[in-house]
This record gives C-alpha cells, sequence and structure tokens, in this order.
C-alpha cells in the first residue's frame, strides 16, 4: 500500500504501517482493493487473499454474519462496527472497524477504512456477553437449586480463572454461615461447611454486605476492610488474597454471597467486578426459580398422595367448558367405575342417577354443572347406577377461583350414603313397628284389664287375676325379645307360664317347635288361662291331679297341642266353662287359626287344640 | 252388666274384625253392654271377607292391620255392599297412607270401653 498523499499538500506524508491501527481500501461496491502490512502481520494472509470478500475470511466465526450484513448496508454514511478478528496465534482479538466515503466528483469514489484494537474493558464487556448468555442457557435447563449453585460456581471460575468460587449461605441468627459449593482451580482447597461469622469476616465487611454493596479486596493485608482478619486462623487457612464478594440481601439481612477468592492478591478490574456481580443476579434468580419448582413438585406430590388417600371421590372440572381434568382414587370405590371422563357439561348425561321419585337426573343438574353455572356451591343426593346395583351418593360441589377473583373450575366430592339411608329407612320401619307393637300391647293390657274386672267379684280376685294373666304376658314377650322379636320356643314358653303352678304335678312332652310372635304370645295366655283354672278348681290345687301337656306335628305346618288333666278334688268349678274357657276357644280360633275341642269327664278335662304353625316356625331337629 | 237398650246400637248386628284377640274381645264386650249383637269375630282379610259375606251385618268394626296386611280388601267390599264401618288403628301412619282407609271414621289404639261405644254410636247407627 503505497503511503496516502495528501493532495493539497506534497510533502505530506503518512506511513499508515507505523501506527497502530490496521487499515484498507475498498471500492465503491464494498469489494475491498488494499490492506496494510499491519493487517497482513497480524491476520497472517496474503493481500490477494484478502481482497474482494476474502477479509471475511478473518472475522472471527461468530461475527462473520453481522459483519457481513452490517458491511453490505452501510450505505453513503460512515460504517462503524465491533468484530473479531482471527489472530496469527490461532486466539481473536476485539477491533472497532471504521470506514468512511472517499468523495469524488462523480460521488463515492472508495471507502477507506481503519481497525483500532477496543480497550481492554470493553473487550471483556463483550465477552461477558456472550458468557451471561451461556451461563443463563445452562442454568435454565437445571432443576435442581444445588446443582445451580454449583453450576454458576463453575462457570465463573473457569471464564474469570479464579482460584476459588463459593456460594456461600448466612443464618444471621446463628451467626454462621455454611459454604454450599465450590468450584477450585485444583491448587485451592474446597472449602465446603460451616463457619462462623466472626472467625472470618470483619463487622465492616458484614455491614458492607448488610447494604447490598459488593466488596472488593485486591489484597487482604492491606485492605483496611480485611486488614485485621486477614490474620485470622480461619482466614489464613482458607488461603485467600484477594476476593470479591456479592451480597443477596433480603428485610436487611444476609441471606446469601457469591464470593470469588484468589490465593494471591488479584487487581479486579470494574469489568470482572461487574460480572460477578451479574452472575450472582443470575444465580439467585435460577435457585429462587429451581426451589420454587422443587417446592410446587413436592406440593403436587403431597397434594395427590392426600387426595388419593381421601375416602370420597374427588373431582374436578375445569370452567367453562366442564371437561373433567382430575378425578382421584376414591372416585372407583365410591362410584363403581374409573370416571367418565367428560369433555364438556353436555356429556354429563353419560352419568346414570335418579332422585327419590325415580326420575333420570339430566347432566345439568348435577352438583359440578350447577357450580360451573352458577359459581355457587352446590349439594344433592343421587341414586347412582354402578357396578353390582345402585347405590346413594352424596355430591357437595364448589368453585374454584384464579387469584383474580375468576371462576376457573369447579370441585365436587362424592361419598357413599347408601348403608346410611338403608339404615335410616330401616329405622323409621323399626319405630313405626315398635309403635304398633307397644300400641297393642296396651291395648292387650288394657283387654285384660277389663275383663278381669268384670267377671272379679272383689279388689283381691281382680288383682290376682290381672297379674297373674299380666305375667303371662310379660314371660311371653321376654322370651320374644330374646328372639329378636321373631320366635319363641314352644317348649321354653310351657314351662316359662307353667313355673309359677305346682311343677312336680305337670309333665311337658313335645319335640322342638319355634312359635311366631303373635302365636306365641296367644299360647302364652292359653296356657296360663288352663293352668289358672287348674289351679283353681282342677288338678294343680291344694286337692291334687296331675296335668300332661303334650303336642306332635299331625302334618306339614300343623300342630296338635294336648292339655289332659286329671282332678282329685272334687270341685263343682271345676267344670264350668268360664271366662278362661271363651278367651281359649277365642284365640284358638282367632290368634291361632285353628281349632279347640273340649272334652270332660268325671274327674278328666282335656283340651285339644289344633293350628298351622306360622311361616317360619317349623319344627328344630332335635 | 248392664244392657243399654237405649243406644242407637241396640239390636244392631254387628262384625268386629280384629287380630288381637284380647283386643277384639273388649270391642265386643263394650258393643254387647251397648246392646249391640256381635254376630262375628275375625282376624284376618280372608276371614272376614267370608264372614261378611255370610252374615251381611248392619256395621263393622274394623282393624287397619290385620297381621301385617292392610285391611283394604275387605273396607271396599264393605264399601260395595253399602255397610258402614269404623277404622280401629294403632297404626295411624299405615292407614291413612292409604286413600280407602283414610276416607273411613277412624278410631285409635288404645281406647276405653267408652270410647269404642261413643265412636260406634257417631259413626255405625
Amino acid at each position: 500500500m503505497r503511503p496516502h498523499q495528501r493532495p493539497d499538500d506534497p510533502g505530506c506524508f503518512i506511513d499508515v504501517d507505523a501506527l497502530p491501527i490496521l487499515a484498507f481500501l475498498a471500492a465503491p461496491d464494498g469489494r475491498w482493493t488494499a490492506t496494510s502490512r499491519r493487517f497482513r502481520e497480524v491476520t497472517g494472509r496474503e493481500g490477494a487473499a484478502l481482497a474482494g470478500q476474502g477479509w471475511l475470511e478473518t472475522v472471527h466465526r461468530e461475527d462473520r454474519d453481522r459483519l457481513r450484513i452490517l458491511w453490505s448496508g452501510r450505505g453513503n454514511d460512515a460504517f462503524v462496527a465491533e468484530a473479531r478478528v482471527l489472530t496469527m496465534d490461532g486466539g481473536s482479538c476485539w477491533y472497532l472497524w471504521r470506514a468512511e466515503p472517499q468523495q469524488g466528483g462523480d460521488g463515492v469514489t472508495g471507502w477507506a477504512g481503519t481497525l483500532v484494537e477496543m480497550p481492554l474493558d470493553r473487550a471483556a464487556h463483550r465477552r461477558h456477553e456472550g458468557f451471561l448468555l451461556r451461563l443463563e442457557d445452562r442454568l435454565r435447563d437445571i432443576a435442581d437449586p444445588e446443582e445451580t449453585k454449583h453450576a454458576a460456581a463453575d462457570e465463573l471460575g473457569r471464564e474469570l480463572k479464579a482460584g476459588r468460587v463459593q456460594y456461600v449461605e448466612y443464618d444471621e441468627d446463628a451467626e454462621i454461615f455454611r459454604v454450599a459449593r465450590c468450584y477450585t482451580d485444583g491448587r485451592m482447597r474446597d472449602l465446603a461447611g460451616e463457619y462462623r461469622m466472626a472467625d472470618v469476616s470483619s463487622p465492616a465487611q458484614l455491614d458492607l454486605l448488610r447494604g447490598g454493596r459488593s466488596v472488593v479486596i485486591v489484597d487482604n493485608r492491606l485492605d483496611p476492610l480485611t486488614r485485621v482478619t486477614s490474620d485470622l486462623p480461619a482466614t489464613r487457612a482458607m488461603e485467600v488474597r484477594a476476593h470479591i464478594a456479592v451480597p443477596l440481601v433480603k428485610s436487611g439481612r444476609l441471606v446469601a454471597t457469591l464470593s470469588i477468592h484468589q490465593g494471591e492478591p488479584r487487581d479486579w478490574t470494574a469489568e470482572e467486578v461487574a460480572l460477578v456481580e451479574a452472575v450472582a443476579e443470575r444465580t439467585w434468580a435460577a435457585v429462587r426459580r429451581a426451589r420454587a419448582e422443587a417446592a410446587l413438585e413436592e406440593n403436587e406430590i403431597r397434594l395427590a398422595a392426600i387426595l388419593d388417600a381421601l375416602p370420597v371421590g374427588v373431582i374436578v372440572g375445569e370452567a367453562p367448558s366442564g371437561r373433567l381434568t382430575f378425578s382421584n382414587r376414591g372416585v372407583r370405590a365410591v362410584f363403581g367405575f374409573e370416571t367418565h371422563p367428560s369433555q364438556s357439561v353436555a356429556d354429563y348425561d353419560e352419568w346414570e342417577a335418579y332422585d327419590e321419585e325415580g326420575r333420570r337426573i339430566p347432566g345439568h343438574e348435577f352438583p359440578m354443572a350447577r357450580v360451573l353455572a352458577t359459581g355457587e356451591p352446590s349439594e344433592g343426593e343421587y341414586r347412582f347406577v354402578r357396578d353390582g346395583g345402585a347405590a346413594w351418593l352424596r355430591i357437595v360441589g364448589a368453585p374454584i377461583v384464579d387469584r383474580a377473583g375468576r371462576l376457573s373450575g369447579g370441585v365436587v366430592a362424592a361419598v357413599d350414603v347408601d348403608e346410611q339411608r338403608r339404615l335410616v329407612e330401616h329405622q323409621t320401619l323399626l319405630v313405626a313397628e315398635l309403635s304398633h307393637r307397644v300400641k297393642n300391647v296396651l291395648a292387650v293390657v288394657q283387654g285384660i284389664a277389663s275383663q278381669t274386672f268384670a267377671r272379679a267379684t272383689s279388689l283381691d280376685e281382680f288383682r290376682e287375676a290381672f297379674e297373674g294373666r299380666l305375667q303371662a304376658l310379660s314371660v311371653a314377650h321376654s322370651l320374644l325379645l330374646r328372639a329378636n322379636w321373631r320366635t319363641l320356643p314352644l317348649a321354653d314358653l310351657a314351662a316359662a307360664v307353667l313355673a309359677p303352678f305346682s311343677a312336680s304335678s305337670v309333665s311337658v312332652e313335645g319335640p322342638a317347635l319355634d312359635l311366631g310372635a303373635k302365636q306365641g304370645v296367644a299360647m302364652a295366655l292359653i296356657l296360663h288361662e288352663l293352668a289358672t283354672n287348674a289351679a283353681k278348681y282342677g288338678a294343680l290345687s291344694p286337692g291334687g291331679g296331675r296335668v300332661d301337656l303334650s303336642w306332635s306335628e299331625t302334618g306339614p305346618g300343623r300342630l296338635r297341642l294336648r292339655w289332659s288333666e286329671t282332678s282329685l278334688a272334687a270341685d263343682p268349678e271345676f267344670r264350668r266353662e268360664g271366662f278362661g274357657s271363651r278367651l281359649i276357644r277365642r284365640s284358638v280360633e282367632n290368634d291361632l287359626g285353628g281349632a279347640a275341642l273340649r272334652r270332660l269327664g268325671n274327674r278328666e278335662l282335656e283340651w285339644e287344640v289344633e293350628f298351622p304353625i306360622a311361616a317360619g316356625s317349623a319344627a328344630l331337629p332335635v | 252388666m248392664m244392657v243399654n237398650s237405649s243406644s242407637c246400637l241396640s239390636g244392631r248386628r254387628l262384625v268386629v274384625v280384629e287380630d288381637e284377640t284380647l283386643i277384639a274381645m273388649l270391642i265386643e264386650d263394650a258393643l254387647i253392654d251397648a246392646g249391640a249383637e256381635v254376630v262375628g269375630l275375625a282376624g284376618t282379610v280372608a276371614r272376614a271377607l267370608d264372614l261378611i259375606e255370610r252374615e251381611r251385618p248392619d256395621a263393622v268394626t274394623l282393624d287397619g292391620n290385620l297381621d301385617g296386611e292392610l285391611s283394604v280388601p275387605v273396607a271396599k267390599r264393605l264399601d260395595e255392599l253399602g255397610i258402614r264401618y269404623l277404622v280401629v288403628t294403632g297404626y295411624v301412619e299405615m292407614t291413612l297412607s292409604d286413600p280407602t282407609l283414610a276416607r273411613a271414621p277412624r278410631l285409635t289404639k288404645p281406647f276405653t270401653a267408652g270410647g269404642i261405644v261413643h265412636a260406634a254410636e257417631r259413626h255405625l247407627c
């Protein structure tokens, strides 16, 4: 390249290659036509190789496209750009590129340009920009908070060629700090562990950090902040001479720092401090994000576990579509099937349920649909069809509202209330039944009282007769109660009713047999009448005698009972048919549904009663 | 026993339908004391229908519940024959659940002898 000669000052020559610049000339269309010797020396290329578009080959791959586009779009104005040039030693260097159009008679006659090395910090800045982008990419992919800290320390350490990089967490209450993860260059030790704050840092240092200010120490033996503590055993054990500490502060308390250490004094540049601060900022953000995601995941797992443990079915639907988005394990147990994957409220018709009147419930009436339509809670009880039959379920629904207060969905809980309903129904029946029985018993007692009263000639006689009959009634009911009001074993009944009378004179014989409740009570009163009469005028009176009570099945479900009495007393009343006889006959006809026959001899009295045994009281095997 | 010949029940032929014997006897005695004639007792729907056909009584006292069975068929037959009846029941709700029985005059258990006579005079004369 010829020395540049100013046309208006022929004596002035400037040797371009003496200047600390690289220079080039280009044609109006942008093709390079000449390069200075320095250019060729720095890049190690021949002039011919650089001509035309060839000079682009000397630009760093990452900057090439950008520069090419900028150069071809330069227009007629001065051109400025920052880009790296690949140097002879295999590295690269940041240059500030400038070019100006040369004006001539017909417009632009050509271009003249220079490349000047960028100041160190500017170059560093650009380099760091690239580093931060790469760091962000790496941190974004990490889900674990601990790994995040380690990755950041690692990247920073290598980028700044540090001795050690640490992520430190503080417990201000306990006055300790924990070194979480450490990058080292291999020569400095990993310091992971717990330390007392006072052992290492001066109060002034800590105050600075708490104020959110980064601490930059070039040589801790010389810096007033650390001169005292640099001599402490803990600090010396750490082998630190220079460091940068960037704090994370919350509510005036020191939470963490990202610090970079060097074993010998190091003149940190402003750019380097800025880089550590930028990395710290990105690290806090990434750790926070990772922690939040981990907590969220843990929460979701816990929530899912809770939902699955609930003994109710839980279903979630989204608003406004009604699409069912979640159902827990309980749904299977309660509904009898996994769930209908309803995609909309219209699909709710596929859930089959009926109300008390047997009307099929349409989809839009279910609590979930109502909640999604109104945003208000809704509940109901329905008889759902499920495997193995149908069951009553109680469904309670509530709205789900987002942070802005808008309806985002609905949740329903379903509980099986079938058993409960059955029990209530059964209870209602039992109470009605009980009421009926009690009223009946009272009426019976009333009947006994009035009949006895009508026939008694004295109050004592009334009382004795009344009590006796009431006792027989009571005995029958006691036995019934023991059998849950269902059956009375005839043998037990006979024994219980006859017990107050002279047992030695009575023989009881017959197969084991159960009578129904009504028949049992009637039989108790009948036997009581027979025994009472025998005690007053016959075989069971002081006069003496014997009674043979026996029964047998004369045919399937038919019973014949025989009362054979032989009296040694000679009481004329023995032969009379009194109220007792009337009661016996009526009772046999009405309550037992059978026939009674009375035979009278001189001293013998025989009653024969035949009747069908009520269903459910067949003779038991002996 | 004093037989009341001045009651409107005097000489009337009655049937007592009741499944509890002692209550049936109580009703029977009370009505007889009032001068009525009790031509039969029945404790089941079948026996009641049979008795009514055979005897064609003037009036009937009818237990609403006969051994677990509602006495509706008896009530309907009595309506057909134009025979008056008084429903006697301890099972109020169940009796009321049937329209035929719910329409008829009613006496609830327990009742007194005077009570049944009073009700009979009011509704069966």
